[in-house]
């Protein structure tokens, strides 16, 4: 193997994969099956194994990529998304009657864009990782034809994120503009070096990648994307995008703010402290009036963001670990319970409505514990995911002296419970006025729902393991 | 007269020539395709003032992908032929809605030009540096220095065409999936 090309490998193997599919899919006889989700597997699977052995391995490739601990740990997040992505999808394909193989080609391109970007350690790079990973989730949005908010959600989707865009890309012009590099080191040693004051320019271009990232991963107010795109996309794409994107986009945002930006943290501080704080608040209250599950989820999305932004701003050693964990604990969290969403889902009916999961307890026994596992794990109950992830990155805020953040954090998740838990009670204490069919739960779907109860569990008992590998992940950079 | 002289003003003629073609037309095809040719000759005065790489760009984006994506607009709108209804006689900068920004847009682009034209007159000539917009320095920039990014990128473009394909294409039936 060329050693130049190590840190790559990982996003190779799963490119490698869609493009299989792709291919798969177009020599294909017509009404042949295949399993093309097994090879995005085998292209998960792949990728995994060579994060396991570029572990503390710090490779760079083309001085743009660097699969230092931090974006390994990355990587690996992305991976679990990916796989619990492709095991959920399989009943959303079959019954809304979707492309299979394009289906998968997407999300693979889309897995192994989020990987470049939680790599990359340059801003050009870091810009067309986004790109290969937001085209992707844009036709994965509208991938269900037939259905007109599905139409509506990937446009609005399309649109504002082509603005998002545009922004990051005006941010990267004016900082190489100021500094002569893309790179994230030496942008970072210059303005370390450079003792004058920043230039407005300087501030400009920081805003203007800051709107970029804001917009990715849906800080207020830039979220006005999610709950429309949250919805009309089919469940398993609403899982898959709200927990990967959200993943490489805070991979990005850390390595960007806190390597090359570090020297500017007190001019961005104050600008992220109002983002975060509203961030938490406008997806907990605007949450608690909605009546449509995905949209629930979809403000919950919001609010998490704005706990990952507390960790962000903390920057301190528990911080940074802390964001690490809290994306570990999102992703198999919000995956298991968009998966429920998905198996739920029938082409006639999305059974997406909050009183549509009346009495599933009585229907469903074993959807309706995991969807409890996975939302009281979102509240951030003990002894879940969420809970130690919450914790975590609270601690970090308070160590970082950000109490005022703390204490809204707090105060937001107390409020948050009210939400989760109306649908809990929903499930086991209201009996259903006309029993929805809902369809039979095929197994491998069913299978890594379970899995993912148990990471919760595991994350949430035991997290010590996996907290000790974020803070040794973070000790490579920054 | 040099060769150079000749070719200059040939170009400048086709592209004024056909600039002016490209407003009289009413066929909205032709006024595009006339485009294509006022662009083509652009690109000759760029290789003119020994900038062949901004020269190749103009053929490959502005004739190449900016001019079929006009194509397609005119024929999508499927209107072959302008709208007449307005009174021709009434001055531009009085006729309704577009016709008076266009007018606006008109006036600010003379003033500006002759701005420019007059106040910073007499800095002619080729681009200092070759060297920079030379064809063999950006490739091998592009294929040396920035060979991932270009690999990436090409990623991005099978992304966006699986994307357009799954967006587009009927299913084997025949129906829109």
């Amino acid at each position: 193997m060329i050693p130049g090309l190590n840190a790559i490998v990982p996003m190779a193997c799963v490119t490698a994969a869609a493009i299989a599919a792709m291919t798969a899919e177009a020599f294909r006889s017509p009404g042949e099956r295949m399993p093309i989700a097994g090879l995005g597997l085998v292209g998960l699977a792949g990728a995994a194994l060579a994060t396991v052995a570029l572990w503390n391995q710090n490779a760079s490739s083309f001085g743009v990529v660097t699969a230092d601990n931090f974006g390994l740990f990355v990587t690996m997040v992305l991976v679990v998304v990916g796989v619990l992505s492709v095991a959920i999808s399989g009943p959303t394909i079959e019954r809304q009657g979707l492309p299979a193989g394009e289906y998968y080609a997407l999300l693979l391109f889309s897995v192994a864009g989020m990987m470049l970007m939680a790599t990359a350690t340059d801003l050009v790079v870091i810009f067309l990782a986004l790109e290969v990973l937001s085209l992707a989730v844009y036709v994965l949005t509208g991938i269900r034809r037939s259905a007109a908010t599905g139409a509506e959600a990937a446009l609005k989707y399309f649109l504002l994120g082509s603005f998002s865009s545009a922004f990051f890309l005006y941010g990267i012009a004016f900082t190489y503009g100021l500094t002569g590099s893309t790179r994230l080191d030496r942008i970072g040693s210059l303005l370390a070096a450079q003792s004058m004051a920043p230039t407005p320019l300087l501030w400009l271009s920081v805003g203007l990648l800051l709107v970029g990232f804001a917009f990715k991963v849906s800080a207020v107010p830039f979220h006005m994307w999610t709950p429309d795109a949250y919805e009309g996309a089919p469940p398993a794409v609403t899982g898959f995008m709200s927990t990967g994107v959200k993943a490489a986009a805070f991979a990005a945002f850390a390595r960007v703010f806190l390597s090359a930006f570090e020297p500017l943290r007190g001019d961005w501080t104050p600008v992220l402290w109002a983002i975060a704080a509203s961030t938490m608040i406008l997806g907990t209250v605007v949450g608690m009036a909605q009546s449509n599950v995905k949209r629930m989820l979809a403000y919950s999305s919001i609010a998490h963001g704005g706990y990952l932004l507390l960790a962000l701003m903390a920057g301190n050693e528990i911080g940074k670990g802390a964001i690490l964990f809290y994306l570990l604990a999102y992703a198999v969290t919000n995956l298991g319970a968009f998966g429920v969403i998905a198996l739920l889902d029938t082409a006639e009916r999305p059974n997406d409505q909050v009183r549509d999961y009346a009495g599933l307890w009585n229907t469903h026994p074993g959807l309706a514990a995991l969807m409890t596992i996975f939302l009281l794990s979102l509240g951030g109950f003990p002894p879940m995911a969420g809970f130690v992830a919450k914790w975590y990155v609270f601690s970090a805020a308070v160590a970082a002296g950000y109490n005022g953040l703390a204490i809204i954090g707090v105060l937001t998740s107390v409020v948050s419970v009210f939400f989760y838990l109306r649908i809990v009670v929903m499930m086991y204490m209201t009996p259903a006025d006309a029993p929805a069919v809902f369809p039979a739960v095929p197994r491998l779907a069913g299978a890594a729902l379970v899995v993912s109860a148990i990471l919760v569990f595991y994350l949430g008992i035991l997290p010590a393991r996996l907290l000790d590998l974020a803070a040794a992940s973070i000790g490579t950079i920054f | 007269m040099t060769a150079e002289t000749v070719l200059f003003y040939v170009f400048a003629a086709v592209a004024v020539v056909a600039s002016m073609l490209v407003i009289a037309q009413r066929n909205p095809i032709h006024s595009v395709l006339l485009l294509i040719a006022s662009f083509g000759a652009l690109s000759g005065l760029y290789v003119l003032l020994e900038a062949p790489f901004v020269a190749v760009i103009q053929i490959i984006v502005y004739a190449g992908a900016i001019m079929v994506l006009f194509l397609f607009v005119v024929m999508l709108l499927n209107a072959p032929h302008e709208e007449t209804g307005h009174d021709l006689a009434v001055h531009p900068l009085l006729r309704p809605g577009p016709l008076r920004v266009g007018g606006v847009l008109a006036a600010a682009l003379v003033v500006e030009l002759v701005w420019a034209l007059t106040a910073h007159g007499g800095e002619s000539g080729a681009f200092p540096s070759g060297a920079v917009s030379s064809v063999a320095a950006i490739g091998r920039s592009l294929f040396r220095d920035y060979s991932f990014q270009f690999e990436v990128t090409s990623v991005l473009i099978l992304v966006a065409m699986v994307g357009a394909v799954v967006l587009a294409s009927r299913g084997p039936t025949g129906r829109a999936r």
